[in-house]
């Protein structure tokens, strides 16, 4: 099932065109992953799929992107309702320094709803620091402010604070370039995990990261879709001979 | 706990598989040579379309080995996994190949009175030959040197039966009708000896998982010091 499908996305800053017609889905329940070389339009795309790019002055939208078939860039769409249903964990762990750990896991929930007993949001929390992964390493110091973790689980934490309002998709924007490998390891496996319960988009500088998690892979070059299909197949027979020299070392 | 559990979770189903595909070509193999002193067309036949099922897993673990290798870039333990997974599929392939020629040479014969000291032969080294694709597949599941190192041992007997079989074959030259049958019989015999390499090959590539050092146990052009 299709839960999120863009149709001929074009997008800019200013006057300089960085999407180019891009035209893709993220089936449910699957883990599709960008790729490409730097300035080719990877962050562009995943920050139209939560309406993140609107946000940087002068940058505008052109085409559709489907969430359950409703266009996100309806004039009636909330875009704040739009990303409680589609988060976004960024590139650099970006927990509140000054919050607990607990705090930090549900401060999107208090920004949303408000109101909440200490026990819900105790139970929040932990729902979603299990899901992060994190549970355990934080259950004896949820007191403890957010940026006294290691990079790895704060970037866990993120991913938590992202899943404690319950989205349906989950945007992952280089989420473990300023990781150790081990960090990044757990990552990649904290999204297969995670990929029965929310459909993912992963955009990665890490071509093998992108083979090592997704199901579906994107392959972008000038802000323009090249190659999507299959990962194991962009890994092993891409259609392209851009995507093969890409895949293989041989430009980029 | 494994970061890498999901990777993991597939090399140790891509070794089950393995392990399934060495009882099915083990199974095929003794089923064959069955065939011959049994006289049974219909373990023949259905050594033919068991055949089927062998290859289907061969292509199977061809294309999750490659998707392993091309997407989960496995290195060390897990890369000599990977690479003896590949060469024993294909060794277990060839083995299933084995067992429908010899099944096929059974039917081409069915009708020709056989000799009895040939199809002594011929059932001694299908017992020898099942029992070193078995030796083979066990080193691989228990990850043991000392069974890998035996196979070359019992690969002995093996290449003197072959041997054998075509002196015996000779024997039959004054008879055409037995002579054909004796002929066909020597291919059974050659097409087991193969099998016997193919079970040495696999416990090198056995070998080579547990040291990370490959060596060929035996080779045709030269003497191997052990």
């Amino acid at each position: 099932m299709r839960k999120v499908e863009v149709v001929d996305l074009n997008a800019w800053f200013g006057a300089n065109q960085v999407l180019h017609s891009v035209t893709m889905t993220a089936a449910q329940g699957s883990v599709t992953a960008i790729i490409g070389p730097s300035g080719c339009g990877k962050s562009t795309l995943i920050r139209c799929l939560n309406r993140m790019h609107e946000e940087i002055r002068g940058a505008r939208v052109e085409g559709k992107v489907l969430f359950d078939g409703i266009d996100i860039y309806s004039p009636e769409v909330d875009p704040a309702a739009v990303r409680r249903k589609i988060g976004m964990v960024f590139q650099r762990p970006n927990p509140f320094p000054s919050m607990s750990v607990l705090d930090n896991t549900i401060a999107g929930l208090k920004l949303g709803d408000g109101r909440m007993s200490k026990k819900e949001g105790l139970e929040k929390a932990e729902r979603a620091l299990r899901a992060a992964g994190l549970w355990d390493e934080v259950k004896d110091a949820l007191g403890r402010p957010g940026a006294r973790l290691s990079g790895g689980q704060q970037q866990r934490l993120c991913i938590a604070r992202a899943l404690a309002v319950e989205p349906e998709v989950l945007l992952l924007d280089e989420p473990a370039s300023a990781l150790d490998p081990i960090s990044t390891l757990r990552i990649e496996e904290l999204v297969s995990e995670l990929k029965d319960r929310y459909t993912i988009v992963i955009v990665t500088h890490n071509m093998q990261q992108a083979a090592r998690v997704s199901d579906w892979t994107l392959f972008m070059l000038f802000g323009e879709v090249v190659e999507f299909g299959p990962t194991e197949k962009v890994f092993t027979t891409p259609d392209d001979k851009r995507t093969e020299d890409y895949v293989t070392g041989r430009f980029g | 706990m494994t970061v890498r559990k999901s990777f993991h979770d597939e090399l140790d189903s891509l070794q089950q598989e393995i392990l399934e595909m060495g009882e099915l070509a083990e199974t095929a193999v003794r089923d064959s040579v069955g065939a011959i002193t049994r006289g049974n067309e219909d373990a023949a036949l259905h050594v033919i379309e068991g055949d089927d099922e062998i290859d289907r897993r061969y292509l199977d673990i061809e294309q999750r080995t490659l998707w392993t290798l091309a997407l989960q870039t496995p290195v060390a333990a897990d890369l000599r996994l990977v690479s003896a997974i590949i060469h024993a599929s294909l060794h277990l392939e060839r083995i299933g190949d084995q067992a429908v020629n010899i099944a096929k040479l059974y039917l081409l014969t069915k009708d020709l009175a056989p000799s009895d000291a040939m199809r002594a032969q011929i059932s001694e080294m299908g017992d020898l030959v099942v029992q070193m694709v078995r030796t083979a597949m066990e080193a691989f599941a228990k990850r043991d040197l000392e069974l890998c190192v035996k196979l070359p041992k019992m690969d002995d007997p093996v290449d003197r039966l072959n041997r054998a079989t075509h002196l015996e074959a000779l024997k039959l030259a004054d008879d055409p009708a037995a002579l054909d049958w004796g002929l066909h019989m020597n291919l059974a015999a050659r097409a087991l000896e193969r099998v016997g390499d193919n079970a040495v090959d696999i416990a090198e590539q056995v070998s080579f998982l547990i040291t990370g050092e490959f060596r060929e146990f035996t080779d045709a052009s030269h003497e191997v010091v052990p």
